[in-house]
């Protein structure tokens, strides 16, 4: 009795927590998990090659289909003459290029598929479902040889010679298949998904009006076809779209069946796939003297930032301008330029709430960290865009400075501000960026100001460094003037409308 | 001159007689001791008193009188006095009720390296430090004894540095050294010697190595660089003892030097003071023009010409810092 209550106590807790945690669920999940492995590790890549579909001699005497074959051959050599001559004239830079690099298109020989004249079917005694005829026709179906797929049993009519569908696609369809990835429809045989196998009006006999909503019949999220894609999904209703996508179709990059690289790509996507087209940004990130850590050694390179496909935010950018780079900037980040620490972004940005107008603005023309630092790579520290000054003291005469290309110059170079206009930080009408700028000891920009973001009010800094120190600037700002007492000299005062004498 | 010293001399003995007749030790000096030996002539002095027989104390130097008023618990009391060169004794009164009780008597002295008369002291004086493990142990009630300073970051309000509160009077002079005024005092006082003060290795903990253009020399590079490529070097920078003319910390002088330049050049160069100001030597043309300075035809530091002599493009900089 006791081991039978024993053993009724283990069941009932099993189905509790069974069904009160969902671990029916779970196990059911991974339960088709590693079913999916096991069955893409033993019976998976293509079943062809054990596929055996011979047609016997005789049969192939009878029809010739070898003239038709090789017209079409013919024609599409001549296509890729045409493109090699292209690119050479683009190019303007005699160089060889093999015709094997040039991605082929797929040549089906219909020498090994011929039928019997007898069993052909005219266009007209084709059943009245495939009338009228569509703009593309599949060539067996052009030429009435239904029997290459069909029986001619009539008491079934449409049945196909083989039971599924994938052999006899592959029995004249050898090309493909040969590389490292495969698309997944192909890989599970499902040509129908895409193909129609009789007839179209788009090329390639596709079951779409285009080959980009083909493709988004699957990888779109908000897709109704039942047979969609579990993953990669394609958002392609936001503002910003590659360019390819849009001018011709996704075909561009991906290739529909099968691929050496990732995501059916034809180049390695996270780099040389971009820079195919984007050979400007190539020089830029392979030749410039200070690289981004970003592009150059981390694990997605340029997918770090951009999205291949289509973004709410310019330039392709994942996030806004600022939120992108934020997301390696959220740390200290090691420095490619010197081995030093690079500043915590994220944090120095929320614990100072003065932000820089590029930072603020994210979204307008000159916003975001692309402003002033150039993500791909630049001849200037810190990857800036144009030269500026690492030292804290530097004449700003004759110096082509980068704050200056936002900035008026005048809020430096004049001595005394005739009309108040040109700058607030004056005592009376003597210019004080004047006064600190233009000595021989002149110091620079950074020496006061903070770049990114500030506690306090023009971006003054709170601290600025003097070598390797770091003191305070005390300033105070007093709504018509203020004070600083930084470590340069003791406490001074100015104000715009009651002069406090300095520079005088 | 020589008249005030010795009736401010008979005057201290006849006080010192005085002293003799009292009977309790009402107060003590703790620091400084007894023919001590300084180098700043402002000093701190730490005096312990019992409170319950004295609610004031005299403490009189040769410059200045100053009293303190005693509370009815503070056995330990510190003032901030100022010293002369030379030999100085500062006398401690203790009274109650209007009454002298008690009077103790400190002997120091202030050495100086400008000037020749104060450059050796008689050798019963002998230096001293005050931070050390028993002497700290007696402030811990009322001060922080720790440096609570981060290394390389200056206090944002100068006032919050645990030095400030017993040092302050060393940055009150017009010009600031910016590391003094900040605060930073740990970058000099680590508490290492240098090859000059070895003898005086651990004594205290916030010893300042000497000689010390090792440190001045870490921000101030460009002179570093013009200096050593010069012919001839002038011998406080080649020996590394850039504070035996300028004070790190404070100075009423611009450039932060310890007297009006002509004075510090006058203490060594003795020979100089007769030939080219009083006899207006054609030695030397500073003699004749009166308005000018030796720093005006001589490089302090360092040149190529001989008699440290400027050129063209080493004028001195005149602008003072404002």
């Amino acid at each position: 009795m006791k081991k039978l209550v024993i053993l009724l106590v283990i069941v009932a807790v099993g189905i509790f927590t069974f069904q009160h945690y969902g671990v029916a669920e779970k196990l059911a999940k991974f339960a088709t998990i590693v079913g999916n492995i096991t069955y893409s590790l033993s019976t998976a890549k293509h079943a062809y090659e054990d596929f055996d579909y011979n047609i016997s001699d005789e049969e192939l005497e009878d029809i010739n289909v070898t003239k038709l074959a090789n017209e079409f051959k013919s024609s599409i050599d001549r296509k890729k003459e045409a493109k090699v001559k292209a690119l050479l004239e683009a190019q303007k830079v005699p160089k060889e290029i093999a015709l094997d690099e040039i991605r082929e298109e797929e040549v089906v020989h219909h020498t090994k598929t011929k039928i019997k004249k007898a069993q052909l079917v005219s266009l007209d005694a084709l059943p009245d479902k495939f009338k009228p005829l569509k703009k593309y026709l599949h060539e067996p179906f052009k030429m009435g040889a239904c029997k290459i797929c069909h029986t001619s049993k009539h008491n079934k009519p449409g049945e196909l010679v083989k039971k599924n569908i994938v052999d006899i696609c592959y029995g004249c369809h050898k090309t493909r298949y040969t590389k490292k990835f495969d698309h997944k429809p192909v890989k599970d045989g499902k040509c129908m998904d895409c193909h129609d196998p009789h007839q179209s009006n788009t090329k390639k006999l596709l079951k779409a009006d285009s080959v980009n909503n083909l493709c988004l019949k699957c990888h779109d999220r908000s897709s109704s076809f039942k047979d969609k894609a579990k993953k990669k999904f394609v958002n392609m209703n936001l503002r910003v779209k590659h360019k390819p996508i849009v001018k011709k179709n996704c075909l561009e990059c991906h290739d529909a069946h099968t691929a050496e690289y990732k995501s059916l790509l034809h180049f390695d996507g996270k780099m040389d796939l971009c820079l195919d087209c984007h050979d400007e940004i190539g020089d830029k990130v392979h030749d410039s003297k200070y690289k981004h850590g970003g592009v150059n050694t981390s694990k997605k390179h340029c997918l770090e930032c951009h999205n291949p496909h289509a973004t709410k935010y310019k330039k392709l950018l994942q996030k806004n301008p600022v939120a992108t780079c934020l997301q390696c900037h959220d740390k200290q980040v090691k420095s490619d330029e010197d081995g030093g620490m690079l500043l915590n972004i994220k944090k120095h940005l929320k614990e100072n709430p003065n932000w820089h107008k590029p930072i603020k603005e994210p979204n307008g023309k000159d916003g975001g960290c692309g402003a002033c630092h150039d993500p791909h790579g630049s001849n200037n520290f810190s990857i800036l865009r144009k030269s500026f000054t690492k030292n804290f003291y530097d004449n700003f005469e004759n110096k082509d400075f980068f704050c200056f290309k936002c900035h008026e110059e005048k809020k430096v170079s004049m001595q005394y501000t005739e009309d108040g206009n040109i700058t607030n930080f004056r005592d009376g009408d003597v210019n004080l960026h004047y006064l600190h700028v233009n000595d021989r000891k002149g110091r620079t920009c950074r020496a006061c100001h903070d770049v990114h973001a500030s506690k306090y009010t023009h971006l003054i800094r709170s601290y600025t460094d003097f070598n390797g120190v770091k003191f305070p600037l005390r300033y105070i700002d007093t709504g018509t003037g203020g004070s600083c007492a930084p470590a340069c000299h003791k406490k001074f005062e100015y104000d715009r409308f009651e002069p406090k004498g300095i520079g005088r | 001159m020589r008249r005030l010293k010795c009736f401010v001399f008979t005057v201290l003995m006849l006080l010192s007689s005085v002293n003799l007749l009292a009977k309790e030790n009402l107060i003590q000096i703790l620091s400084p001791q007894d023919y001590s030996l300084h180098r700043e002539a402002t000093i701190n002095i730490v005096v312990k008193v019992t409170p319950a027989k004295v609610d004031e104390l005299k403490i009189i130097t040769s410059i200045e009188e100053k009293s303190v008023k005693i509370g009815k618990t503070a056995t330990m009391n510190c003032k901030n006095i100022l010293l002369r060169l030379g030999e100085n004794r500062v006398t401690i009164r203790a009274y109650k009720d209007g009454k002298m009780v008690d009077e103790q008597i400190a002997r120091m002295y202030v050495a100086s390296d400008i000037f020749y008369e104060f450059r050796y002291p008689p050798i019963q004086y002998k230096q001293t430090f005050f931070h050390t493990d028993t002497n700290e142990a007696l402030c811990k009630k009322c001060h922080k004894m720790t440096s609570n300073e981060i290394k390389n970051v200056a206090f944002i309000d100068v006032k919050e540095s645990n030095c400030y509160v017993c040092h302050s009077h060393i940055t009150k002079d017009k010009f600031g050294h910016a590391p003094a005024v900040n605060w930073l005092c740990g970058a000099c006082h680590n508490g290492k010697a240098g090859v000059e003060n070895m003898q005086n290795q651990g004594r205290s903990k916030y010893l300042a190595a000497q000689p010390v253009d090792q440190e001045c020399f870490k921000c101030h590079k460009s002179n570093y660089k013009k200096w050593s490529k010069a012919r001839y070097r002038h011998e406080p920078l080649d020996s590394g003892n850039c504070n035996k003319c300028h004070n790190p910390h404070s100075s009423p002088y611009s450039k932060f030097v310890r007297k009006p330049v002509d004075e510090i050049c006058l203490g060594c160069h003795k020979d100089k003071h007769i030939k080219a100001r009083e006899l207006d030597n054609s030695e030397c043309q500073g003699g004749i023009d009166k308005t000018k300075e030796c720093v005006d035809c001589h490089n302090p530091h360092a040149s190529n010409r001989p008699f440290f002599l400027r050129d063209k493009d080493d004028q001195r900089d005149k602008k003072e810092k404002r």
